[in-house]
């Protein structure tokens, strides 16, 4: 009776699965169409209620004029046929899925349902596509964001009494208000910070396998998960800190660093200091909305030094990068194949 | 064949036209998206639907078969970027990201889209199930509770609460398999 398929199949429904379990699974799925359909239909009902993932009028109207932008860009890129690259748009789905679309902001509303009887909770998502400047965001309480390029934010339209939360994919730098021992939580991909008051800077892209936290002012508390949500480790930083988390060995490093280069971003400028190529081009792909492929393994990894600033176009950073002509530098729309000559 | 066809179809190029078709169409595809990517890339994929058609062959917007060729349309998107997607190592990383693709295989393209209507029945038969198993149902699916804290409130095991909802879902789904089901021919 240890593995009886109904709790199991209830267990993959809720995404919260053992290794054991979801072999047992797999075996029983694929050893009948039966048991597929009885699945796929079980996991359609459990889909149904999903919150807020039904979209809503006004979240249409939003979604039809930024179709309607995309249709009007496309006549217009069809008839200048060799649009410099920082200014094409990326059309394919299946890329950078931030990268899309609009220039500047975008803003719906999502309104989440519950039942009937409960009140729904207004979302506000913000999304800054690759290539926008740094947003600024005043939050209900009176908290500020500065919102990266390629980045998504996503907060209540107004704060519930206790715990004000929110959620992130990508780069922000905080400026959070202190409220009479009221918590206040960002959400990421790779972990979850707890803060009374305080101004600190996230890069936490659910694209990347690492994410890095660093603490200006105050103090928070760092909380990282594994794969079955548990947590993992809990770190409190302190002021000039600077936390480096990577999701695949769950390791934590932990250094002083200086403030001013983790937030220079808020003016349009990036600097590097012996960081490996990869990081750097993983952070260009972001905010200019291009994908960089090094082919060579060993490059990856080679440590570079500058100073990039959003006024200078991709090119020109690649031809910084490339200032030794090591590499051959082949461009396909908005891919960047760097080869080691 | 085909160029009567499209002849005797009104041109779609207008914004009013094809917004309308959008707002009705879009929803449901967007929400059958969302079951296998995020929902910014579930935008994308629907979004990428329309523009090709718009500016390949806006007639066939007009056209009675275009639901379920939408339809198709998004599934296959959705697989492509299923299959490009980079998977965690893990072995129940790579099964789950197997399993979305395997249920993307698994509706037909004549799958019906979802309407609000359909969200309304399952509320509908929650409301129906018994005392206890709709307590834990709806703790569980609704509030989204861990099945440990549950377990924990109501002083039952984990596995209790497990049985439950699975009792729960298959409920609603005998209910409720020919509503849910596409079009019986």
């Amino acid at each position: 009776m240890k593995n009886n398929i109904q709790e199991i199949i209830v267990r993959v429904l809720k995404n919260d699965v053992l290794e054991e379990d979801m072999r047992f699974f797999s075996e029983w799925l694929d050893s009948s169409d039966e048991n597929k359909n009885l699945f796929f239909e079980l996991k359609r009902v459990y889909d149904y209620r999903k919150e807020g993932s039904y979209p809503d009028d006004s979240e249409m109207e939003a979604s039809w004029e930024r179709l309607w932008k995309k249709i009007q860009g496309k006549k217009h890129s069809f008839k200048k046929k060799n649009t410099p690259l920082r200014r094409r748009k990326k059309l394919s789905a299946t890329r950078w899925r931030v990268a899309a679309t609009i220039t500047g902001l975008l803003i719906l509303g999502a309104t989440l349902f519950y039942t009937q009887r409960e009140l729904p909770v207004a979302w506000v998502e913000v999304q800054n596509p690759a290539r926008g400047n740094p947003l600024s965001i005043a939050l209900p309480d009176g908290s500020t964001v500065q919102l990266n390029a390629s980045s998504y934010l996503k907060y209540p339209k107004k704060f519930k009494r206790r715990g004000r939360e929110i959620y992130l994919d990508g780069e922000a730098l905080f400026d959070v208000v202190k409220q009479n021992g009221n918590n206040f939580i960002v959400h990421s991909n790779k972990h979850k910070i707890k803060v009374l008051g305080t101004k600190f800077n996230v890069m936490d892209y659910s694209s990347d396998a690492y994410s890095v936290t660093t603490l200006i002012s105050g103090k928070v508390q760092l909380e990282t998960f594994n794969e079955e949500k548990n947590l993992r480790d809990r770190v409190v930083m302190n002021p000039e800190q600077q936390l480096r988390f990577n999701a695949y060995t769950g390791e934590i490093t932990l250094n002083q660093v200086d403030i001013r280069e983790t937030t220079s971003w808020i003016n349009g400028i990036y600097s590097f200091q012996d960081v490996p190529l990869q990081q750097i081009t993983d952070r260009l792909n972001k905010i200019y909305g291009v994908t960089i492929i090094i082919e060579n393994e060993k490059c990856r990894a080679e440590k570079y030094t500058g100073k990039f600033s959003l006024e200078q176009d991709i090119e020109e950073i690649m031809r910084i990068i490339n200032f030794n002509g090591q590499f051959n530098c082949i461009t396909r729309d908005d891919t960047i194949i760097l080869q080691q000559k | 064949m085909q160029n009567v066809r499209l002849k005797n179809i009104a041109p779609c190029g207008n914004e009013k036209q094809v917004k309308e078709i959008y707002l009705q169409h879009a929803p449901g595809l967007i929400f059958f998206a969302r079951k296998f990517v995020d929902s910014f890339t579930a935008e994308d994929i629907v979004h990428d639907v329309f523009l090709k058609l718009y500016h390949q062959d806006p007639g066939k917007l007009n056209e009675n078969g275009i639901r379920a060729y939408l339809f198709s349309m998004v599934k296959n998107g959705c697989l492509d970027y299923l299959q490009h997607l980079k998977v965690e190592k893990t072995y129940v990383a790579k099964a789950q990201a197997q399993l979305k693709i395997e249920e993307l295989r698994w509706y037909d393209s004549n799958e019906n889209i979802v309407s609000n209507e359909k969200l309304n029945a399952i509320y509908n038969e929650i409301e129906k199930l018994p005392p206890q198993c709709k307590r834990i149902f709806i703790k569980s699916y609704l509030e989204e509770q861990k099945h440990a804290d549950i377990a924990e409130e109501l002083n039952i095991s984990v596995r209790t609460v497990e049985a439950q909802v699975y009792k729960a879902l298959k409920i609603i789904r005998d209910k409720l398999i020919l509503f849910l089901l596409p079009f019986i021919i």
